[in-house]
Parts: structure tokens; C-alpha cells; sequence
């Protein structure tokens, strides 16, 4: 009964947020800040649809399993930033949290991109761009974590997926970077910006591609045996398919 | 009062045919502290986890486990939360949050205490337990025993009325052992909880122990007193290893003692002045020096303090060497220093007389040096014990040649698991084929009698030993002085960043006054040259036979 | 900084909002100048002699977005100089110097934000209010540590047992994995203790060692007084500010404009009390 009541005023209250406040931004940001009303929009709507999923997220109950596969594999990624450093500009942190996603779902995935963001920050220093970084990320594990029923079965389609969300994550943060510089999104600039980023957004894709590649095979044999092992109910099928 | 109490129980893992504990019979009383004994792999984490519901296998359970007088299903899993607390060997999958304050409240909170309640109960703990000190801390920070203590502190916190602990010192050095028991006898005695707790070496919990249960191939023994237990053991080869050295010393005299000193009494009661008998010269003397460290300083960082300093060591071909010291004096730095990992900022080490720099490329740990870490699961990073064999050999650039040395371990039935399945004894045979693979001159093994039964304890040394007499030389750092006393030719004591007192072993623990074996403390002045507790028992038999 | 910190963790942070909030978003060029100004002094207080550096990064932010944006940017009466085809005008290099001080106050206000909330704070306004995310938090914060030794110690054991010393994507891969794989059983075993201990039962709460006090709630008042009075008349129009086509005549408007001041500085106000405070503290005596 309880649990019904809590998700019911969890969904009330995220509806609230999309519905009320996401436009109330939109209002308050042009009428207050005429000159620089989008980076106002951008940054109000990126916290609230944080603030929106993690408030749903508390009111789930979720089992303990969960919560330590979280920290890990967000903690394991925050390792990975380190232990990869001498690769110069790859980084292995979204590969990681896209196999968490395709193999526990989009909601695990969110969570652990968004925590990625924000702990690895706790050592990196904490700046504008946290709450862009943890929706990017974020949404990186979610939309890997909604596929991730196709992704798990087949490996081209997986790789391919997660060049394709480098790619993504890449022109996100480089409309973030045109916001802050400009307060609207001059299209010259934007243009400058990916064209000089050009070199990170290929680092990314190719990075996510190496690292998922990499990290499919062992990754899912853990994950199997922990299936196996600890009987936490996760749908881990048997073998992915070979190409 | 009946705390807990199971009746006909047996247990079968799911997925496997062989019955893991079967027909134990047992009931604990309010008050009690219960010894669980028995070897590695007889059930003991099995039944000690089957007595708390949420954490229980996954397996078929038949017969009844009776909580408080009421049937374990009916317990809510608030009740048992409050009832039952439970705390396992190992100290890192313990502590769940990251600060010493929110582990010591995470399981009030769990309850939904009020704040104020959940900080009050706390401090009063943590007072209790004198932690204070390291309430603020991060619990990465802590020392192994102190991780213990806090995971014990967080399960008092809850004030259970059971406490559940399995081998809760195989991890610690003797100091934080010795701290652990002394809160659990003070848990007892003046809050009257009672304590079930697993443990290979019983020493310090035999003397307030009310209750003895001896768990084999799943059946249970279970002795109403410790006397009983002891009578029994005596003559029975595998509970032998559970009986402190106190009592095995004193137990020819009919009746043991379990303290140091009542064995001490006992003994000067019962034998007059021993003749003392001539000592033999050390011989092996002018053995070759195998590797030699001169004058080694090492530090981690610039501005950091030296670990090492002043460090001088040879270590004579074929012989055992033992540094003993507690846990966090940098011993197991010292061995990866000496093993060349990590490179000491100033001073030399020498192989064969040739410094570790003409060692060029791989050559120093293919066919000179091999390092045995803490933990013997670091070396395994495949699939199956197999698979990482297969790899040393490729490495080495030899094809097969381990079925043979797992063949002579009996260790071929393992080759095909994986390597975290398997116990603490044989993933520590395991690790030395590994090693030997690469067939070095040198082994340099970190705690290896850490978690060990005492059988394994006896198989892992004299395996060493073996391995000695191929001409073999063995540098080991321990805490574990009986192991030490038992197998070591020569015995040194790190402290300070450098070796001190290094001597023969039956010399360097004779000399000791702390820092020595049990029978040593007992018979300094009866039998002094008896370390171990072979030794000693071998000589009051003597005595007695005279 | 001990000061600032007495105070609840949420009044902290939402004060940087505050400030922020307004001082980023907005263009009129006073107010900038305020939240540029005490943030760069609130960072020398706090930080001293490593300030400076920081401070140059600021001022190099500000010339480079100066000098770049007439190069993109063509509107603007007043010409300075043609530059190829289009123009390079004044009122484009005085916005380009706006938007230069609005990301530099950002960075200041960040810096300062880190001096004095901690991670702590950061998970104490977490717990009480998202305390399982403040569970999750803390638990990534014990995990790190543990997987670094970890991975330091299979890096050790694997050069000990015959293997190269080289890094490379390969070998550094599998020993991550073998990472991976290690920790993953072991926090699942966390994962019982969790369940051993109570966890998953209703209600959970959240022991925090700070409450809510009058302070607090004064503090929190006076911040957010002084932002709704910014707030209300940016929203009126009396703060705008152009730049294009010519800069825009108006935008003094002191009411707002102190108020503001009087926010950005208040942090100043508690740092240097408590230097005082130290100096002639009776226990040095």
C-alpha cells in the first residue's frame, strides 16, 4: 500500500517538474535575463531533470544488490579516468557505464553515469559543467540501458552504439561550452567549436569503441557469475552472439 | 534462556548433490560464548550464516532453526535486524559506507531511529569501545583490526542480544586480535551477549569459551564444556590444532590449564629444575649468500617517511627466513623492495652477487625472484587456475610442465575452477605452482598462514621446507610467530624500517619476552628450548616418562 | 573558512546559487563588476599566495574573450578597424569582455565554493534530504580507494610473476577487469552485510550531526531577501543592459545594485572577522 502511495506521489511530483517547472524556467529566464535567457533555460532544465530523476529514484525501493553495483561500477570508472590516464585522451568511463546499462537496465545506467560525473568531479574539481556532465552521462546510460536488449545480443550493433553516443556526448558538452561563451548558440561559433573539437569528439567515439570492445567479453562473464553465484535477478543471457 | 537452537539441521547447496551440513544438533543459551571449530570446507560460514535469515545461502534446508523460542520464519527481518547481528572474516566487506560516524549509524538508520537517538547510542558505543579516535576518520585509513573493532562497534550499536562472528581474527595481526576479544569478553560479561564465534586459532577466546561445537564433513560434535572438548581432542588428530598451546602442554598432567600463567604454575608444580640440555651450533653458517640487501632506504613519496631505513639483510641459499612484525610496520613493502618491484631510493641489492640492474628486462622474476602477495587471488587474473598456469608458461616460454607439480600437490582436480571459488588453502597451494613455474631461485611470500586452517597451516610449511631443501631460499613476513617458531631457520623482527635482532628462530623466540610463542612464555624457565607446541608437549612427555 | 562553516551546509551552497545565478547570467555591467570583484577577493582571503595564479587564469579569460568575440561577432556601430571584410567594432570587444568577466566570476565563485564546501557538506545536504543517493555517494567514495590498492597490488603481482613491466592497453585492461572481477564479489558480500544490518526495512532515516538552527534560518533569510530584491528588478527591465547596436545609456540602478554588492561581500565579512579573531584568539597568549 505504502509503495503504491510513494510511487504514486513520485510520479506527481516528476510530471510536476516536466509540466510546471520546466516551462516556469523558460518564463523566468526570459523575463529576467533578457540578454543571456537560453544559458538560464539550459542550466535550470538540466538541474531539475536531475533533481526530477533522482527524486524518483529515492522513492523506489531498490534491493542492496543494486545500490553496490551502482557504486562500483560508477567508482570503477572513476578508476578507469585514473589508471588510463597515459593513454592520452581516452577514457574509458562511458564504455563502462554502457555495458552496466545494457546488462542491468536504463535506470542502473542513469544513475551510474550520473554519479560517475559527479564524484569523479569531487577529485577534479566541481564547476558549471557538473550537472551537464551527469545528464550527458546519464543519458548516455539510459538510452544504452533502453536498448539494451538488441545491444546485448549483437556486438556490431553494440560498438556501433557506442561510437554513435561518443559522437552525442561530444556535441552535448560542445553546446554547453557555446552557451556559457555566448549565452545563445551562434551558429559560426558552434561550427568553430566542433570543428577545433573535432579531434576530442574522434577520441571519444573511437575510445568508447575500444573500450567497449575490450570490456564486453570480460564484463559479462562477470556479471554472469555474480547471476549465477549471488542469484540477483538480473537478465544476463548466455552467450552473446558471435559475429 | 534459549537464544538459538537448531534441530536436525542439514543443508544442501543448490545445484550440488553433497549434503553441506547434516543432522546438527545444537542450542545456545543467553550468556554463552560457543567456539566453532572445525577444518576449511566442514560447514562452518554455511551454519553460521543459515542462523540469520537474510543472509542465508540459497540451498534446501530441512529440520528447524529456533530463534528466542519461535520458529526462524516467523522472525520479522526488523526483529532479526535488532536480534542477530553478524560480522565476517574479512574486514573490507564489512564497512559499507566510507566515515568510521555514518558505518557506526548506518544500521540505527536502517531501523528508522531518530536522529538524536541514532547519534546518543552511538557515542556511547564508540566511547565504550575507545574509538573516539578514529570517529572522524575515513575507513580507508584504518588498520585492519581497527576496521574490525569498528565493524564490531557498528553491530553493537544495534545492541543485539546474538552476535555472530566468523573467524573474525583471521585477518589480524596479534595486537588487533588481542583488542578484538577483549571487547567481545567485555560484550559478554557486562552486557551479557552472547557470542557465537568460528576460529582457527582459539587462543585467546578458549579461556572464556562456555560452549565447544567441532563441526566435521557437515556432522556436528558438540561439547557441553571445554574440558570435555579438550579430553577428546587430545587424541584426535584434526581437533588436536584447535587446542591452545596451554592446554596442550598441561594436559599429560590430567588437568588443563587455559591461561598462560596457569600453565606456568602447573608446571613448576609438577617438575622440579630441568637439567639443561647443551645447545648445537648453528651449522649453516658458511651457506651462499643468496641475495643481499645493504643500507636500503625506501620511501613512497618525496616528502613522505622512510619505510625502510637502513635496511641490511642476507639471506643464505636454501634456508627459510622469517621476518616477523605487526601488521602496518611495512613488512609486506619491505619484500616487494627486496623482490626489486618497487625501487628503494638509496642503498643496493645484490642476486647471486650481481647487483639487480645486470638482471636486464624480465630475467630477475623469470627463473630468480618470485613474490607470494598477501593475497593469493592477485595472481590469478583468468578465468580458471588452468588458464593462468598456461600463461606463466607461455611467458616463460616453456609448454605445459605444470600438470606434473599439480600432480604431486594433488591439486588437478582444481585446474578446471575458477580461481575465486576456491578456498583459502588451495588457492594458496595454487599460487605456489604458480610461482614455481617460473622457477625461481628466491620466494619471497607475504603472511602465506594468513586465514589458513591448521592443516593447511602444516601442509603450506612443509611444502616450504621441501622446497628449502631443493636449495630454494625462502624469505617470509608474517605475524603468525607460531608458524614462524615452527618453520623458519632464522627469525628476524622488522620494526623501525629495518631488521633488528636477527637470530636462529629457537634463539631469536627464546630471547623474546613478548614477542614470542606460548610455549615459550610457559616453559622459559622449565624447558627452555622448546618453541613450538610440539616441542614442548614432547618434553613434558619426557619429563614424565623420566 | 572554520566561520562560514558553522553554518548548515544548505544555507552554503544555496548562497552560491544566489550569487551565481545572477552574476552569470546577467549583463549589466555593475553588477558583474561586484561579483568579479568579491570573488576575487574572497579567493586571495582564502587561498592566498595560490590565488594568484588563478587570478591570472581569470584576467586571460577576460582578454581572450575580449579580443576573439568581434572576430565572430560583426554588430556594433563604433569601428575600430576592418578586419578583412567585416568590421571589428567596440561595442563586440566590450561584450566579448562581459561574457570573458561573467565566466571568470564563474570560475572564482567555483574555486571559492570548493575551499568551502566539502565533500562532507556536499553529502550531509544529500543525506537529509536524498539519503539513499547520499548512501550511493558514499559508498563510490569508500569503493575508490579500495580498487586503487587493489589494482596497484595485481600490478605488482603480475610484473613479480614473469610479465613485462610495460604499460599497455592490453595488459592494463586485463588487470582492470581482473579489478573489476575481484571487487564484484566482494561488494556483493557488502551487499549482505547491508541486508544483515537492516537494510531495505521502511523509513529509513538519516543521522546527520548539524541541525537547522535560528542562524541558519537568519542567514538564509537575509540571502535570499537580498536575491529576490536583484531578481525583481531584473525582471522589471531596470537592470538591462545592451551592447548592440551602441551601448545601452542606462543601467545604474543602486538599490539593486548595493543589495548585490552586499551579498558578494558578505563571505568577506566572516573570513576576515576570523583572522581578527585568530590573531588575538586569548589561548595564544
Amino acid at each position: 500500500m505504502r509503495s503504491d502511495g510513494d510511487k504514486m506521489k513520485a510520479k506527481a511530483v516528476s510530471l510536476c517538474i516536466f509540466l510546471l517547472c520546466i516551462p516556469a524556467i523558460c518564463v523566468a529566464g526570459i523575463v529576467f535575463f533578457k540578454e543571456r535567457s537560453i544559458s538560464f533555460v539550459c542550466t535550470g532544465i538540466v538541474l531539475l531533470m536531475l533533481a526530477g530523476y533522482f527524486y524518483t529514484y529515492e522513492k523506489k525501493r531498490s534491493p542492496a544488490w543494486e545500490l553496490v553495483i551502482i557504486a562500483l561500477m560508477s567508482a570503477l570508472s572513476v578508476l578507469g579516468r585514473i589508471v588510463f590516464a597515459f593513454l592520452p585522451s581516452m577514457k574509458p568511463c562511458s564504455a563502462i557505464i554502457i555495458l552496466t546499462a545494457v546488462y542491468f537496465g536504463r535506470e542502473t545506467g542513469f544513475m551510474v553515469g550520473a554519479f560517475t560525473a559527479l564524484v569523479s568531479n569531487f577529485y577534479f574539481g566541481q564547476g558549471g559543467w557538473t550537472p551537464f556532465q551527469m545528464l550527458a552521462w546519464g543519458l548516455t546510460g539510459y538510452f544504452a540501458g533502453m536498448l539494451g536488449r538488441w545491444l546485448v545480443k549483437n556486438r556490431i550493433l553494440l560498438l556501433v552504439f557506442s561510437a554513435v553516443i561518443g559522437v552525442f556526448f561530444s556535441f552535448t558538452l560542445d553546446i554547453y561550452t557555446c552557451l556559457w561563451m555566448d549565452g545563445k548558440v551562434i551558429l559560426s561559433r558552434y561550427l568553430t567549436l566542433i570543428a577545433s573539437a573535432a579531434w576530442v569528439t574522434a577520441s571519444y567515439a573511437v575510445s568508447n569503441v575500444v573500450f567497449t570492445a575490450i570490456f564486453m567479453e570480460p564484463f559479462g562473464r562477470v556479471f554472469r557469475r555474480l547471476c549465477v553465484k549471488y542469484d540477483i535477478g538480473i537478465y544476463v543471457p548466455e552467450q552473446t552472439k558471435e559475429v | 534462556m534459549e537464544i538459538i537452537s537448531c534441530k536436525q539441521l542439514t543443508f544442501t547447496y543448490n545445484g550440488s548433490s553433497r549434503k553441506t551440513l547434516e543432522n546438527v544438533d545444537f542450542d545456545v543459551q543467553s550468556g554463552d560464548i560457543v567456539l566453532l571449530a572445525g577444518l576449511t570446507g566442514s560447514g562452518k560460514s554455511t551454519l553460521l550464516r543459515l542462523l540469520k535469515k537474510e543472509i542465508a545461502p540459497a540451498g534446501t534446508l530441512t529440520g528447524s532453526i529456533t530463534v528466542c523460542g519461535r520458529d526462524q520464519s516467523e522472525i520479522t527481518q526488523r526483529e532479526s535486524a535488532e536480534l542477530i547481528a553478524y560480522v565476517s572474516q574479512d574486514p573490507d566487506t564489512q564497512a559499507v559506507t566510507h566515515k568510521v560516524s555514518t558505518e557506526l549509524a548506518f544500521g540505527l538508520e536502517n531501523l528508522g531511529e531518530k536522529p538524536s537517538r541514532i547519534l546518543s547510542r552511538v557515542g556511547e558505543m564508540a566511547t565504550y569501545f575507545g574509538i573516539e579516535n578514529i570517529y572522524d576518520k575515513l575507513i580507508d585509513e584504518l588498520s585492519g583490526g581497527e576496521k574490525q573493532l569498528c565493524s564490531l562497534c557498528a553491530a553493537a550499536v544495534m545492541s543485539s542480544k546474538l552476535l555472530i562472528l566468523d573467524e573474525p581474527a583471521a585477518q589480524l595481526d596479534p595486537i588487533g586480535s588481542h583488542k578484538l576479544f577483549s571487547a567481545l569478553r567485555r560484550l559478554n560479561s557486562e552486557l551479557g551477549t552472547t557470542i557465537i564465534i568460528a576460529e582457527h586459532e582459539p587462543r585467546e577466546i578458549f579461556e572464556v569459551c562456555t560452549k565447544v561445537i567441532f563441526l566435521e564433513n557437515g556432522t556436528s560434535r558438540c561439547f557441553e564444556n571445554k574440558e570435555d572438548f579438550c579430553r577428546i581432542a587430545a587424541d584426535d588428530a584434526a581437533m588436536k590444532g584447535y587446542l591452545p598451546t596451554s592446554v596442550r602442554a598441561t594436559l599429560p598432567l590430567g588437568k588443563p590449564a587455559f591461561t598462560v600463567r596457569d600453565a606456568k604454575s602447573a608446571l613448576q608444580a609438577a617438575f622440579g629444575p630441568q637439567p639443561q640440555p647443551e645447545q648445537q651450533a648453528a651449522e649453516h653458517s658458511s651457506a651462499q649468500a643468496a641475495l643481499e640487501a645493504k643500507n636500503v632506504y625506501f620511501r613512497y613519496d618525496r616528502g613522505g617517511k622512510d619505510v625502510l631505513s637502513q635496511l641490511d639483510l642476507s639471506l643464505r641459499k636454501g634456508e627459510i627466513f622469517a621476518a616477523v612484525g605487526s601488521n602496518g610496520s611495512g613488512k609486506t613493502t619491505m619484500l616487494k623492495v627486496l623482490s626489486g618491484i618497487l625501487r628503494p631510493w638509496q642503498g643496493k641489492l645484490r642476486l647471486f652477487s650481481k647487483p639487480f640492474k645486470s638482471y636486464k628486462g624480465n630475467t630477475l622474476y623469470r627463473g630468480n625472484i618470485a613474490l607470494m602477495p598477501q593475497d593469493p587471488y592477485d595472481l590469478f587474473t583468468q578465468q580458471t587456475v588452468e588458464k593462468c598456469f598456461e600463461q606463466v608458461c607461455s611467458d616463460m616460454g616453456s609448454k605445459g610442465g605444470y600438470s606434473e607439480l599439480c600432480e604431486r600437490l594433488s591439486l588437478s582436480h582444481l585446474l578446471g575452477m575458477h580461481p575465486y571459488d576456491l578456498s583459502g588453502g588451495e588457492i594458496q597451494k595454487c599460487a605456489v605452482v604458480k610461482l614455481l613455474l617460473t622457477q625461481p631461485q628466491v620466494m619471497f611470500m607475504d603472511e602465506p598462514s594468513k586465514g589458513l586452517d591448521p592443516g593447511a597451516k602444516q601442509m603450506l610449511g612443509e611444502l616450504m621446507r621441501e622446497l628449502a631443501a631443493q636449495g630454494k631460499t625462502i624469505c617470509l613476513a608474517t605475524h603468525d610467530i607460531e608458524f614462524a617458531a615452527k618453520f623458519a631457520d632464522r627469525c628476524g623482527l622488522f620494526f623501525n624500517g629495518k631488521i633488528q635482532s636477527l637470530c636462529d628462530t629457537s634463539d631469536f623466540f627464546i630471547h623474546n619476552r613478548f614477542y614470542t610463542t606460548d610455549s615459550c612464555r610457559i616453559a622459559r624457565e622449565l624447558f627452555p628450548c622448546a618453541v613450538t607446541a610440539e616441542q614442548l608437549e614432547d618434553s613434558v612427555d619426557n619429563a614424565l616418562g623420566r | 573558512m572554520c566561520y562560514l562553516k558553522a553554518y548548515d551546509p544548505l544555507v552554503t551552497i544555496i548562497y552560491f546559487l544566489c550569487v551565481m545565478s545572477v552574476s552569470v547570467f546577467t549583463t549589466n555591467p555593475i553588477l558583474q563588476a561586484c561579483s568579479l570583484f568579491a570573488g576575487a577577493a574572497a579567493a586571495v582571503f582564502l587561498k592566498g599566495r595560490r590565488s594568484i595564479k588563478l587570478l591570472i587564469g581569470c584576467t586571460a579569460v577576460i582578454a581572450v574573450m575580449g579580443a576573439t568575440n568581434p572576430i565572430f561577432v560583426h554588430r556594433g556601430m563604433t569601428e575600430l578597424f576592418k578586419l578583412g571584410e567585416n568590421s571589428y567594432t567596440l561595442e563586440s570587444l566590450l561584450y566579448g569582455v562581459s561574457l570573458g568577466c561573467s565566466i571568470a566570476s564563474l570560475i572564482l565563485w567555483f574555486s571559492v565554493f570548493n575551499s568551502i564546501v566539502s565533500q562532507d557538506d556536499i553529502l550531509a545536504v544529500f543525506g537529509k534530504h536524498l539519503p539513499k543517493t547520499a548512501l550511493v555517494i558514499s559508498m563510490i567514495l569508500a569503493f575508490i580507494p579500495k580498487l586503487r590498492r587493489k589494482y596497484t597490488d595485481l600490478y605488482h603481482c603480475s610484473c613479480g610473476c614473469g610479465e613485462t613491466r610495460r604499460k599497455d592497453l592490453r595488459r592494463t585492461s586485463r588487470l582492470f577487469t581482473a579489478c573489476m572481477a575481484y571487487e564484484a564479489e566482494r561488494v556483493l558480500d557488502i551487499s549482505m552485510a547491508m541486508k544483515a544490518r537492516g537494510y531495505g526495512l521502511r523509513n529509513r532515516t538519516c543521522a546527520a550531526s548539524r541541525h537547522f538552527r535560528a542562524a541558519d534560518l537568519g542567514a538564509m533569510a537575509f540571502i535570499l531577501a537580498l536575491t529576490i530584491v536583484c531578481y525583481v528588478y531584473l525582471g522589471t527591465g531596470k537592470l538591462d543592459y545592451w551592447f548592440y547596436p551602441r551601448l545601452s545609456p542606462n543601467g545604474l540602478c543602486p538599490v539593486p545594485q548595493l543589495c548585490f554588492f552586499i551579498l558578494c561581500i558578505s563571505p568577506l565579512f566572516f573570513i576576515i572577522k576570523e583572522k581578527l579573531i585568530w590573531r588575538s584568539y586569548p589561548a595564544n597568549n
